[in-house]
């Protein structure tokens, strides 16, 4: 190689070097790294959120939307709600959770709410660990339920400080995939019918609407016990009616 | 080929997704007789599935009437808001109600409390209608409307898109769902039925959708045009993202594929976007970059062959059987490249035939239904009902309600190419109106031939006859699928009652000729066929007598006895014989070819459509009955006491000799026997005198008459003898051997099947382990059950004494310490666990050494651990006391042994003792009743026929005053024929027509007994010393008053079918009490809610043009109350459905105020956006009613939308305004 090639040579890495001066100047903004500590909160709350509410669904779910049942048929030692009973015999089921998602979102907020409260304390805490100052104030969270989703808001506002370093949130909007919702409103549309027409054709239905695999099982003392799985993700939901009950014996 | 893929295409889609709740035909049938008979439904108005359920709901309020059981159980309900244990708006007996209930109960039925009354509950935050109670909706947040069917104008559903996918929702529901996809709501009210609902998923416009661009190309989407919208794409209808047009990066059909929430395997290109259906032949399926129909893709198979075509074409379909899946070595696709093929959903049944997907097929754990042979209903003991289904290839089972208290039924339809589709599902057994029906052939005057005509109208019942000889000839109405037999329920005893309806005596004459003995009356019944078909009768009742259980093992659950010796048959054979045992063993075997068809049922179905009260009062008397029937007696002692109708002087002739079953059947003879025997002695006569001899009261006769046989006419002797087929409940054999063999034949094990494995055999549910078992408890107990007293039933003045182990005697306070023949009294053993027990008495052969088996059973034979008899003294002279010696004491001893649940039993009887002396029959005949019970008469009655019972044969006469039996003037035709049954009585029956010459008339009657002895010896018959008094009165005639609507009203609805409560009341007649119905056609069906003196029926589905009329309704009402006044009304009024948006009629500008009228009262909304804005985010116009206003300042373009009272608006705006300035 001669001089000239070598001169071309220290040319191209001197513009490469001042281009590439001029865009880290300019895309300076967009490299900055996020502090840690965002992350760390960030991904902390949503994981927090995300297993308490999933670990409340996987209680409520198999016995029928509450965490304690009250009023239940006991079905491999699992406590199954009753959603529609007529303790007498031969008139149909009465409705007992008219307003279900309400009910169960409400079961869900009561169940993970505190734990969503300490894990934040406890992140909170890691913080003040690591030196940083922490203000923050009082939780409010709300539950939605949606096809495939429940909704999260967490509405906590934290500032945390450390030196010239201040980082704020105050709403953490989480989705987290699950099918309660698709299960419950499967529910209620059986719950309706078996309090209307003391029965509910389940196959005819998932011809229809594969997505949820529905099966009923008939104790001998006339119970009957749905149980509900969602297909993709395998979450079940169970549920006990008596309704129509024919004395048994002659 | 492809028109028979079509004809089962058609065939299944029919099946399966327009008449998915219930058996195609079986909705089609009771549908079209509901459109052309009951009400014409609007077509569009409601969903398939809606009405299918509101004709549906028709049956299960019709069987489950609330009402209607209350009124037949007699009890007084109460309801409860909040149980302690959590349970909300339940009914209880009012007796127990308190103490189930958090608060106080109120003493009403729930409907008629304002806390539970059944309505809608619109949840406004998730758009959903539930029928729920009133107070858990509104305490939950929910609004709550008095209507119970769900015609609520806000609960009218009808088709939202969301994205790719449709729901058939409300619209609130639509708006909320669409609002958290994050799209726009389509509501397509046009789309009316969830099935076009369905089908519209289907044919939703797709396309390519170019999001941006990237290198010069195209970035593409395929995907719906809403969804398009969502990403603010360009949307190409119909193109595939791989069409060279749209100048994408995407490359054609890269590989192959599922689609989550599709049935099809699909071709993908490059950029992952989903392409045409799946066809070997690529450039079929690439069809130029356009999208390909379903219809238009390559064909999967045909009819005959639906996967002929698997290799090269992924066009599967769920509904048909087949869906997109991986691989496997026998379902795949030719191209190996390829990992996705249409798997096959189709099942292998347990008979090893082919199943469709969503085929569902009744399974029996026996044969069910009637054995043409020998007419015998098939069910066995333990057997259950179930429903099999094929989905997604796999069989599932769903079990019907045990006890067999459900049925399943199916209808299998021929869809061609000599395939059969069946639809299968459980419904209610209404077995147990037979029972219901047979009670009717007993009472007085029964008109068979209409009783049988109920019960061939009655889908699960038949006439079961059973004829030995044309003397003996018994038909009764059996179920043809009998409910099982539970016996853990409380009044066990009804059981006995219930089997004791097979227990017959047929009585057998012989006569002594010159060539020796010889029978002449009833002589088969001698023979073993006799058994064997009065054991047929005896187990189609239900689980009673000599039957295998389902797994084929076979209980003698009957006894057969006799009374005196045949002189022309050894009876020991027929006595063991063991009847049903061949013929049930077979039973046990289900076959393919067994099940219960629907068509039977459908028509009932029907039928209840226009008779659904009565059905409702004919199911609720069952229940009644089966609630209600007491008894703590065994069926056999308690008919001793029923015996007693007799005079007692006469009860020599029955047959303690021959047990206490002797003294069951004591009838009546015939006065004018005697003349007939002077005449000759013909087969009628020798009958005659068979009926003679065992109508005890009659024995003096039957002496004379053997005289006159003896030594006036000079024929030989005669020989009577009666066997009795005694019908038992069935139970199962001891032990428990064979416990562990419940759901060893796949099937869930059940409380009854584990039951009827063996004695001892105990169900545990599923609470534990989520499985059934049945376990062998009390396995090692060989210990007999220890017998004592029962305490606490025995009358005053009676005590147990010389209470040993081996035995206890009765003795009364009286100085001897005997007690009365003729008398009644109740004594009773307690066992220290549940046992069998059988008893003999004195007089019986061989007491000491009868077997187990041989006695006779106590309780029926029943599993108990108390046994209480009511026991009817026999009178002295049975034990061969004479009557010259009339202070004779006999000592009476009644021998029992009990038998534990493994069969082992006290080796020693225990006796119980009492002494016996003779009683006196000095009292007059005692008049039980009358019929008609109750002292009213219709208002425009004269003339009133009365039917007294009595309870021995008698002569009766009435008068308007009191006086005695000579003196009266009027005459009772008392019947010379049999004791019929007259409540739970055996009695006499006497008729007579009273004048009624003023409105109440008081009537006194008064008997004589002994009718035999009338100007034979006066002297003994016994007269009544008092009267038996009633008082008739004419009563007011009956009226209708306050009909709702009332005349000329207008009902005006949001929704159609509306509902409509008719309503009115009744007064005059019975107080007021009457039963109304309303008229269809040329029947009268009765109110769901009456009986009382207010009446009230809901119709759910009144439209514009329905049998009741077109706008203007005509209902014919008539009521009744039970003494027949008779009174009839119309209910005229009109309908008005407004299902039309509000109009707008005019608009103005007045001092820049925009004035909006509109044709009838409403809200008005107006957006600035555009046209087809949503309601919901409108701005509200001032006024409410015709006129609406809104400043108009601003001259910008304004949309404008009304809706009206029951939600009527349009589907975008009704007028655009834009102000002009000039």
């Amino acid at each position: 190689m001669g001089k000239r090639g070598q001169i071309a040579i220290y040319v191209i890495i001197a513009v490469i070097i001042v281009v590439g001066f001029l865009v880290f100047l300019f895309m300076r903004e967009r490299f900055v790294p996020v502090p840690s500590v965002e992350v760390d909160l960030k991904s902390g709350i949503e994981k927090c959120v995300r297993d308490s509410v999933n670990e409340a669904t996987d209680i409520m779910l198999p016995q029928g939307g509450f965490i304690e049942p009250k009023n239940y048929k006991l079905f491999n030692k699992t406590k199954i709600t009753y959603l529609c009973e007529n303790a007498g015999n031969y008139k149909p089921c009465i409705n007992q959770h008219p307003m279900l998602i309400n009910e169960i979102n409400n079961e869900i907020l009561i169940y993970a709410e505190p734990k969503i409260e300490n894990c934040i304390n406890n992140l909170i805490f890691a913080l003040k660990r690591k030196n940083y100052e922490i203000k923050s104030e009082k939780t409010n969270i709300s539950i939605s339920m949606t096809k495939g989703k429940i909704i999260v808001d967490v509405e906590k506002k934290i500032i945390a400080s450390k030196g010239e370093t201040k980082i704020s949130f105050d709403k953490f909007l989480i989705e987290i995939t699950n099918p309660a919702y698709d299960l419950i409103n499967v529910a209620i549309e059986i719950v309706n019918n078996e309090a209307k027409y003391c029965s509910f054709e389940y196959t005819g239905y998932m011809m229809m609407y594969p997505e949820i695999d529905i099966r009923l099982y008939v104790t001998s003392d006339s119970v009957k016990l749905y149980s509900l799985k969602d297909i993709s993700s395998g979450k079940k939901m169970n549920f006990a009616v008596r309704g129509c009950v024919i004395p048994v014996g002659f | 080929m492809k028109k028979n893929e079509s004809f089962k295409a058609i065939v299944q889609i029919i099946l399966l997704i327009g008449m998915i709740f219930a058996f195609s035909y079986f909705i089609r049938e009771s549908f079209e007789i509901r459109e052309k008979n009951v009400i014409e439904q609007k077509k569009n108005s409601k969903s398939k599935i809606e009405i299918f359920m509101l004709f549906y709901e028709k049956l299960v309020k019709s069987i489950f009437s609330e009402k209607g059981l209350v009124s037949a159980q007699e009890e007084v309900i109460a309801t409860c808001i909040e149980t302690k244990d959590g349970k909300y708006c339940q009914e209880y007996n009012s007796s127990i109600c308190n103490s189930i209930c958090k608060d106080n109960c109120i003493p009403l039925e729930m409907d008629e409390t304002e806390e539970c009354k059944i309505g809608t509950c619109f949840d406004n935050f998730e758009g959903n209608c539930i029928i729920s109670p009133k107070k858990r909706c509104e305490q939950k947040g929910g609004i709550w409307y008095n209507e119970p069917n769900g015609n609520v104008n806000v609960c009218e559903k009808r088709c939202c898109i969301i994205g790719e996918k449709t729901e058939f929702v409300t619209e609130k529901r639509c708006e909320i769902l669409s609002k958290r996809k994050g799209i726009e709501m389509n509501f397509k009210r046009e789309i009316t039925n969830e099935i076009d609902c369905w089908l519209a998923t289907k044919t939703q416009e797709e396309g390519a959708c170019i999001i941006g661009k990237e290198d010069d190309y195209n970035v593409c989407k395929f995907g719906t045009r809403q969804e398009c919208e969502q990403k603010r794409g360009e949307f190409y209808p119909n193109y595939l993202c791989s069409n060279p047009e749209l100048k994408t990066k995407c490359e054609r059909q890269k590989s192959s594929g599922c689609v989550k929430g599709k049935d099809e395997v699909y071709w993908f290109d490059s950029c992952g976007n989903r392409e045409n259906i799946y066809d070997a032949n690529k450039a079929r399926s690439w069809n130029n970059g356009m999208v390909l129909s379903k219809e238009k893709s390559c064909s999967l198979g045909t009819a005959n062959n639906p996967f002929m075509n698997r290799g090269t074409c992924g066009n599967c379909d769920y509904m048909l059987g087949s869906i997109c899946g991986n691989k496997t070595n026998e379902q795949k696709l030719d191209d190996s490249m390829q990992n996705f093929v249409c798997r096959d959903l189709s099942c292998i049944d347990e008979w090893g035939n082919k199943r469709e997907h969503g085929e569902t097929w009744c399974h029996y754990q026996s044969l069910t239904g009637i054995d043409n042979k020998t007419m015998n209903a098939m069910d066995l003991p333990g057997s259950r009902h179930f429903v099999m289904s094929c989905v997604d290839g796999v069989v599932r089972i769903q079990p019907c309600q045990d006890y067999r208290a459900e049925v399943c039924r199916e209808a299998r339809i021929d869809i061609g190419m000599g395939k059969l589709f069946s639809q299968a599902g459980c419904s209610a057994n209404r077995g147990s109106e037979c029972v219901e029906i047979n009670e009717k052939l007993k009472e007085k005057k029964a008109d068979k031939t209409k009783i049988f005509e109920e019960c061939i109208k009655n889908p699960d019942c038949y006439i079961k006859n059973v004829s030995i000889s044309k003397k003996f000839a018994v038909a009764e109405c059996a179920p043809k699928y009998p409910v099982g037999f539970n016996r853990d329920r409380e009044d066990i005893e009804s059981v006995e009652e219930k089997c004791g309806f097979a227990t017959k005596k047929c009585k057998v004459a012989e006569v002594k000729t010159t060539s020796g003995w010889d029978c002449k009356v009833n002589c088969d019944c001698l023979k073993e066929e006799f058994i064997e078909k009065m054991n047929d009768m005896c187990i189609s009742l239900g689980d009673c007598g000599g039957k295998a259980n389902y797994l084929g093992d076979y209980v003698k659950n009957f006894k057969v006895s006799k009374q005196g010796n045949s002189k022309t048959k050894n009876l020991k054979k027929l006595l063991n014989y063991d009847a049903g045992k061949e013929i049930t063993i077979i039973y046990a075997n289900e076959t393919k070819d067994n099940f219960i068809d629907i068509n039977p049922y459908a028509q009932l179905y029907a039928e209840i459509l226009l008779k659904n009260e009565s059905l409702t009062e004919k199911f609720l008397k069952i229940i009644s009955k089966i609630k209600g029937t007491s008894g703590s007696t065994t069926a056999i002692l308690k008919r001793q006491v029923e015996a007693k109708q007799g005079p007692a002087s006469l009860k020599i002739a029955g047959a303690i000799v021959g047990g206490p079953i002797g003294l069951i059947l004591l009838g009546t003879g015939n006065a004018n026997i005697l003349d007939r025997f002077s005449r000759g002695l013909s087969e009628e006569e020798v009958n005659a005198l068979t009926a003679l001899v065992y109508a005890p009261w009659t024995a003096p006769y039957a002496i004379i008459a053997v005289i006159i046989m003896v030594y006036g006419i000079g024929i030989g002797d005669t020989n009577r003898v009666s066997i009795t087929y005694e019908c038992l409940p069935w139970q199962a054999k001891y032990g428990g051997e064979n416990c562990w063999k419940c759901g060893s034949d796949g099937l869930p094990c059940g409380k009854y099947a584990c039951e009827s494995l063996g004695r001892e055999c105990k169900y545990f549910d599923e609470s534990e382990t989520g499985i059934a078992s049945c376990r062998w408890v009390n396995k090692n107990d060989v210990v007999p059950p220890k017998i004592k007293q029962l305490d606490g039933v025995l009358p005053e003045g009676y005590s147990y004494v010389d209470i040993t182990d081996r035995g206890f005697t009765i003795k009364t306070n009286e100085e001897d310490g005997c007690i009365k023949s003729y008398y009644k009294f109740n004594f009773g053993i307690a066992l220290d666990k549940l046992g069998q027990c059988s008893y003999i008495v004195s007089g019986e052969e061989t007491e000491e050494i009868v077997a187990f088996d041989d006695m006779h059973a106590l309780s029926g034979g029943l599993f108990k651990d108390n046994h209480k008899i009511e026991f009817f003294v026999p009178s002295p002279e049975s034990f061969g006391a004479t009557l010259s010696k009339p202070n004779e004491k006999i000592d009476f001893k009644i021998f029992i042994k009990c038998r534990n649940g493994n069969g082992y039993e006290n080796p020693v009887n225990y006796v119980v003792s009492m002494c016996i002396k003779p009683g006196e029959d000095n009292s007059g005949p005692i008049v039980l009743g009358k019929i008609p019970e109750i002292n009213f008469v219709k208002a425009d009655t004269n003339l009133q026929e009365i039917s007294i019972f009595v309870n021995e044969p008698a002569e009766c006469k009435w008068d308007y005053e009191n006086k005695d039996y000579e003196s009266m003037k009027n005459v009772f035709d008392c019947a010379d024929e049999d004791a019929i049954r007259f409540k739970s009585y055996l009695a006499y029956e006497c008729n007579a027509t009273i004048n009624l010459i003023k409105n109440e008339e008081n009537i006194y009657v008064r008997c004589i007994d002994q009718p035999w002895l009338k100007g034979v010896d006066e002297g003994k018959r016994n007269t009544m010393t008092n009267s038996y008094s009633f008082t008739l009165k004419k009563t007011n005639p009956l009226k209708i008053t306050n009909i709702e609507p009332g005349n000329g009203s207008v009902l005006v609805s949001g929704v159609e079918p509306m509902s409509v409560k008719l309503s009115l009341k009744t007064t005059g007649g019975l107080n007021g009490n009457a039963k109304c119905s309303y008229k269809v056609g040329e029947s009268f069906i009765r109110f769901m809610e009456t009986g009382k003196n207010v009446h009230k029926q809901i119709f759910n589905a009144i439209t514009r043009n329905d049998i009741f009329g077109s706008e203007e309704k005509r209902i014919v009402i008539k009521c009744e109350d039970e003494i027949g006044n008779v009174a009839e009304d119309v209910s005229l009024f009109s309908v008005r459905i407004d299902n039309e948006e509000p109009k707008i009629t005019r608009v103005y500008n007045k001092n820049n105020v925009l004035y909006v009228i509109t044709n009838e009262k409403a809200e008005c909304v107006y957006s600035f956006e555009k046209c087809d804005f949503n309601y919901a985010n409108g701005t509200l116009m001032q006024g409410n009613a015709f006129v609406h206003s809104e400043n108009f300042a601003k001259k910008q373009t304004r949309y404008i939308m009304c809706k009206d009272e029951f939600e009527n608006k349009p589907g975008q705006c009704a007028i655009s305004v834009r102000g002009v300035n000039f």
